[in-house]
């Protein structure tokens, strides 16, 4: 497992036998987080080009994301759409931020499929 | 709960916006927890906006006061704007984001948007996320040089925990 630690935010890398797990734990504060949180994620799928397995984005144990950085998380879905991965998104349903903040890039996901580079 | 007035004078720097973020969240601990979190992020977003848009000269202060009253609670940030443009690119924003009856659909286009206009960091889309993620309603006021924008909601729904209470 990689660790790596932006501002008051943890990014955990869960390499598994199946899927390739990006867990987060913590606040998402940053001013520019495509320069700090974004060089690590691309440089985890764009490292790596035997990739292939399902990419699972765990937002459990976060408890505050700006939308700065779900800006970032939209730019990062689309480009594991354009690598033809498989992505789940994982939040705590019962925690009612999480389910506000998560559920739309959930469902728009799915909307990705008509986007061209 | 009494009444408040909270008030935090700043300059544009971002180190700020987490006190801000944490008191304004302290304040409301003891409402059910996803009106004190919905409120933290407002405050969080409307100084982000504050930060990133004002002018960073030395003497530029920007001015966050949380009210709060028997029946509503008003999130305000005061800033003085770099341009004319941004001003009115965000009264053009929130004058869009006030007349949808469709938040969800408002937000996610603004998601498709970002994808294809890539600025991530001028994306404003922490004004779609209030209205769709919060029951809080927006609005502006131009005083001279310098822009409010303004958050309120009623607490008429929003009860204090039972702990609380006791």
């Amino acid at each position: 497992m990689q660790n790596y630690k932006i501002d008051l935010l943890k990014l955990s890398v869960q390499d598994g036998d199946n899927n390739l797990k990006i867990i987060w734990d913590g606040e998402c504060i940053s001013k520019n987080p495509e320069e700090n949180i974004g060089k690590i994620l691309f440089d985890i799928i764009n490292n790596n080009k035997n990739i292939s397995k399902e990419i699972i984005l765990d937002f459990k144990k976060l408890t505050f994301i700006n939308s700065a950085t779900i800006s970032l998380i939209v730019i990062f879905l689309k480009e594991l759409r354009f690598k033809n991965l498989k992505v789940k998104i994982d939040y705590n349903k019962s925690y009612s931020w999480q389910s506000a903040s998560f559920r739309i890039l959930e469902n728009f996901t799915s909307s990705l499929d008509n986007i061209k580079r | 709960m009494k009444n408040f007035t909270y008030k935090f004078a700043f300059k544009p720097n971002w180190n700020y916006i987490n006190k801000i973020r944490k008191k304004t969240f302290y304040k409301f601990k003891r409402y059910d927890l996803s009106f004190a979190e919905e409120t933290k992020l407002v405050a969080s977003e409307l100084c982000e906006n504050a930060v990133k848009y004002s002018k960073s000269n030395s003497n530029n202060i920007i001015k966050f006061e949380l009210n709060k009253t028997n029946d509503k609670i008003r999130i305000s940030v005061y800033s003085n704007f770099i341009i004319n443009e941004d001003i009115n690119k965000l009264k053009e924003e929130i004058n869009k984001i006030n007349k949808t009856e469709e938040p969800e659909k408002l937000y996610t286009d603004r998601l498709l948007y970002l994808i294809e206009n890539i600025n991530i960091g001028q994306s404003q889309l922490g004004l779609y996320r209030i209205i769709y993620e919060t029951k809080y309603k927006l609005s502006y006021k131009i005083i001279g040089n310098i822009l409010a924008v303004i958050a309120e909601r009623n607490l008429i729904s929003v009860e204090e925990d039972s702990y609380a209470k006791l």
